[in-house]
């Protein structure tokens, strides 16, 4: 798809329709929603706002295409994720690039403009006064049905009631048995909120309180629990979390619950070795913020703390070519063996190259990786390209095999290619790899020249597959591609792609597009080039 | 902590044998952070040197770093430069002329800077002779060449229990024509490998499956280390023949090993959570007191520890056994890896992603310098017939080394069994029934009674003095009694 020319400078702000905040307005909570690139998404699929207030949005789109973020009110009967602004916004047609997309409709709230590709915006957006869930939604033609999220409009939840305790003193290196024991101290909380501040203890006691939380609705709730030392949350006598030892007041421990309308009966048991003492509690729902039951608020609680982990969690580790060299990664990428090279060239062509199977197995455009997958924590699991318009030329199996005749089966994908051996790479002045391996006496080597722009709609990358022998041989072929495929104006279609074979014959027999080694001499060429196709 | 260290030294004052200051283990040895400004993840997953005095440290996240300028006094002229990216967590390096060997998840591969811009631009696959299914478990830590010129790979198992793709719970060995051997059996998950000064290669297993504790293995060509999940591979390799009988569970590895020819016990136990919970890299002192008196023993990190383990190894009837001794602990992060330069400088380093260290940095890249002060420390014990014989290294106080109050032993050892790590068992206590110092007051002689096959031999001496009054740096010592000396022939 050709980019109409949207890219006009964004000069003025885009105010709230409810009006009247103050620009840069100081103090403000500042959300930071991105879009990261070539993924077609907002980074926050949600964001939470108590009702009233003003927050400070900062729109930062960090794509190729131009993005908009469109508050809207919500329908009274469903949540149509914005759908039907977007819709309007299509329906502007020719005149939707003088509107920025931004149809007339009543149930706009709030808007950026038509950001521009790696641009920002900023505005004042002043939430609504009624709680409630607010779809946002970006109006450009094609974008809205995977470009939305919500904004949830949220007060802060029921806190506890007649909540008393009972002190115990000892020395525990977990919870105790507190049926078995004899309270050293009883007493109420007058503000409702836990405390570890009981009694003026410091070490070696332990607490067990009790209180009652009015649910509001039947429904589904989460906790958070955090202490040092120990604790257990109990709702109606069940255990809910459970987080004993001695150990200091982090991670925070969530658990969702459903729960049924009305008072509950909550009793958090506590023990405290030495060292320092604290207590989290808190509780959420589908329509109230993550409300503390404690006097303690968790530091990671706290807004600032709060908005650098999600700018933290939204960033990712995302991979790119620098200084006009080609960046290669390999891990485990979905969709190709766990021997995947994945190499980003400068102009948004990527490919990965399996050396297990020894063929290219993948090509994508855009954004390249996103390593914080394998690049935190223990680094399991499968990675999907970054970008976008994945094709694969032909499923899994060796790139170059030995065939008896024309019509012999291509050699089926196996655990390890036995036929092919891999051999490693060299990386040229762009740091553009050439790939190397055998078969018997013959040493094969590869490169991928890309070319074009996602601009231009030309991006292609030509394949260059070089044959070295002892001796001239034949009955070796190169697989160019593998599937459906469908000749046209001299080259194949494939499912998301064309081949054009540039040196040698091809010869398409029922799904597989085979390229015969031609030697001259002790040497073969083979150039081929797969196209995105328009 | 501070309180602790007061009650301490009160205590030595009232005992009257305390010297001016407690010494501490930076008395004797430093560690030194690497400067790095460029702020590079040094998530450190292997280290080595090469004969010019660079140091090479591969990565967790496939990264291959160059450091020159850093066996210099001052460390802050050393200088680190990306060599290398796009690797697959890298555990494993190695220096030859013809390049830099790297150990990642699915290869050994050799690279080469041929246009020396400091960067590699060949990077050419050696060995790629092992499966891989895409679980993260399977890891694949690379040694440094042996005396014949092999490179060895130790693959961890897929997970704890199982192995679904070839040779993973096998070391491997790598021939410098290329050919890839398996070479030893029943691995769970390696956390690094080494070799003695003899050349026998060594791992660090950690405590888990048919592991009671994390301990350092001797990798003997065709032996079984103990952990049957990889034996299915036997079916692709007649290498080293026959699998060996599958062991029975909850049983013992001395019960076991009369079954099993071929299974062999732990070199040394790192006794769990005592000396360590997850050992990994390991480097001989084979620096001629340059590091310290410790010439030909080794060096064992530990990942969850941030912490480093002497080991002295002897042969006795066949089998490796010695003796682990706590030797610096204050890391920055989880060890992984470590190279050892033949003028003593020791390099470390590490990260905490995903299994968590005492350091409580996310990664580190350390030095440790000798300071040239020689601790007070048991320098190593041996087996004998009927006790075990002591080496300090400065002469002990002949008084307190001669009473048997100075000292105190337990020994135990863990249930084989499939279950995941285990408890000490088998629990009893040695009696110490004399102690006989000689002229010099470097050697004690321990008589103990009885010494028990197969169990880790635990001596504490907290009584012994130094000539100078100092007390043991480290008076702790775990001694694995694989094989009771045979009394010399009359």
């Amino acid at each position: 798809m050709r980019l109409p020319c949207y890219f006009l400078p964004v000069s003025a702000l885009f105010i709230a329709a409810q009006g009247g905040a103050p620009l840069f307005a100081d103090d403000l909570p500042v959300i930071i929603l991105r879009t990261p690139a070539a993924q077609m998404k907002y980074d926050k699929p949600v964001i939470t706002a108590p009702p009233g207030t003003q927050v400070r949005l900062v729109f930062e789109n960090l794509d190729e295409m131009p993005h908009n973020w469109v508050l809207c009110r919500p329908l009274p009967d469903k949540n149509d994720k914005g759908l039907e602004v977007a819709q309007l916004a299509w329906e502007l047609g020719a005149a939707g690039p003088d509107k920025a997309w931004i149809p007339d409709s009543p149930r706009i709230l709030a808007h950026t403009g038509m950001v521009a590709a790696h641009q920002k915006e900023e505005l004042v957006v002043r939430i609504p006064d009624e709680p409630g869930i607010y779809p946002y939604v970006c109006t450009f033609p094609g974008h809205a049905m995977a470009m939305h999220g919500e904004l949830r409009v949220l007060r802060e939840g029921p806190v506890l009631t007649q909540l008393d305790y009972r002190l115990y003193l000892g020395d525990w290196k977990e919870l105790p048995d507190f049926s078995s024991l004899t309270p050293h101290r009883t007493g109420s909380i007058p503000d409702h909120k836990l405390t570890v501040e009981l009694e003026g203890y410091t070490q070696h006691f332990a607490v067990q309180y009790e209180g009652l939380l009015e649910v509001p609705a039947d429904g589904e709730y989460s906790f958070h629990l955090a202490s040092d030392d120990g604790s257990e949350l109990f709702i109606d006598g069940r255990s809910v979390i459970k987080a004993d030892g001695i150990h200091a007041a982090s991670p925070v421990h969530s658990r969702k619950v459903r729960l049924k309308k009305g008072a509950r009966r909550v009793r958090l048991n506590y023990f405290e070795a030495t060292g320092e003492e604290q207590l989290y509690l808190a509780w959420s729902g589908a329509l109230f913020s993550e409300t503390p039951l404690s006097k303690w608020i968790h530091p990671s609680r706290t807004e600032q703390n709060e908005i650098k982990a999600a700018e933290d969690e939204s960033r990712g580790i995302p991979l790119a070519p620098e200084n006009g060299e080609a960046v290669i990664y390999r891990n485990f990428l979905a969709g190709v063996s766990p021997r995947g090279i994945a190499v980003g060239y400068p102009n948004g062509v990527n490919l990965c190259f399996d050396a297990d199977q020894v063929a290219p197995a993948l090509f994508w455009q855009g954004a390249f990786i996103d390593a914080k997958r394998h690049w935190t924590g223990r680094g399991g699991g499968q990675q999907p390209p970054l970008g976008y318009n994945l094709f694969k030329p032909a499923p899994a199996g060796p790139a170059v095999a030995m065939l008896t005749g024309e019509d012999s089966p291509w050699p089926a994908a196996r655990d390890r290619a036995t036929m092919l051996r891999f051999r490693g790479y060299r990386l040229d002045d762009k740091r553009f790899p050439t790939f190397k391996y055998e078969t018997g006496s013959v040493t094969i080597t590869e490169n991928y020249q890309p070319a074009g722009t996602t601009a231009g709609n030309d991006l292609r990358v030509t394949r260059n597959v070089y044959f070295s022998a002892p001796e001239p041989m034949s009955g070796l072929y190169l697989r160019a591609a593998a599937g459906p495929l469908v000749p046209e104006s001299g080259g194949w279609n494939g499912p998301g792609f064309r081949v054009t074979v540039e040196a040698g014959p091809a010869v398409l027999r029922e799904e597989d597009l085979l390229v015969p080694v031609i030697f001259t001499g002790d040497t073969a060429i083979i150039s081929l080039t797969y196209h995105w196709k328009p | 902590m501070r309180s602790l260290f007061c009650l301490f030294s009160l205590l030595c004052l009232t005992s009257g044998a305390a010297p001016a200051a407690i010494p501490k283990e930076s008395d004797y040895y430093q560690i030194q952070s690497l400067p790095n400004p460029q702020q590079f993840v040094l998530e450190t997953g292997a280290l080595t040197h090469t004969p010019d005095g660079r140091i090479f440290a591969a990565t967790r996240r496939g990264e291959v770093f160059q450091i020159t300028n850093a066996l210099g006094p001052d460390l802050s002229t050393a200088v680190i430069s990306r060599f290398a990216s796009g690797l697959h967590e890298c555990l494993g390096l190695a220096w030859k002329e013809d390049g830099l060997y790297v150990t990642q998840r699915p290869e050994i591969t050799r690279l080469v800077d041929e246009n020396n811009d400091g960067r590699a631009d060949l990077f050419a696959t050696v060995s790629d002779a092992w499966g891989l299914s895409g679980d993260y478990h399977e890891y694949a830590f690379g040694s440094e060449f042996d005396r014949q010129g092999n490179l060895w790979v130790a693959l961890c198992l897929t997970g704890s229990f199982n192995s679904v793709t070839n040779y993973r719970g096998w070391a491997l060995r790598v021939t410098p024509d290329g050919r890839t051997l398996p070479t030893v059996c029943g691995l769970r998950s390696p956390g690094g490998i080494g070799f003695n000064a003899e050349g026998d290669a060594f791992y660090t297993d950690n405590q888990g499956p048919w592991n009671g504790s994390s301990s350092l293995k001797w990798l003997k060509p065709g032996s079984f280390a103990g952990h049957p999940g990889g034996n299915d591979w036997f079916k692709v390799t007649t290498e080293i023949g026959d699998p060996p009988p599958a062991p029975n569970d909850n049983s013992r590895l001395v019960k076991e090993s009369e079954r099993i020819p071929t299974l062999i016990p732990p070199a040394v136990v790192l006794p769990h959570a005592r000396v360590g919970q997850s050992p990994t890299a390991i480097v001989c002192d084979t620096t001629g007191g340059k590091f310290g008196p410790w010439q030909n023993q080794l060096l064992v990190a530990d990942q969850c520890y941030s912490n480093i383990t002497r080991v002295s190894l002897e042969m006795v009837n066949g089998l490796y056994q010695g003796v682990a001794i706590p030797f610096l602990q204050g890391f920055g992060s989880g060890l992984t890896g470590m190279t050892l330069t033949p003028d003593g400088k020791l390099f470390a380093g590490g990260s905490d992603r995903g299994w968590g260290s005492r350091g409580g940095k996310p990664f580190n890249l350390d030095r440790v310098v000798w300071t040239g002060k020689t601790p007070f420390e048991l320098q190593d014990m041996k087996a004998a017939p009927d006790g075990f014989t002591l080496t300090f290294t400065l002469p002990v106080n002949k008084e307190t080394a001669v009473q048997t109050s100075s000292y105190a032993m337990e020994a135990w050892t863990w249930a084989y069994r499939a279950e995941y790590g285990g408890p000490e068992v088998d629990r009893i206590t040695p009696a110490i029934t004399a102690a006989t110092v000689s002229e010099d007051g470097l050697k004690v002689k321990l008589a103990v009674s009885p010494l028990t096959k197969g169990h880790v031999h635990y001596l504490k001496s907290p009584g012994i003095r130094s000539a100078d009054g100092l007390g043991l740096l480290h008076p702790d010592a775990y001694y694995t009694l694989n094989e009771i000396p045979k009394p010399a022939a009359p």
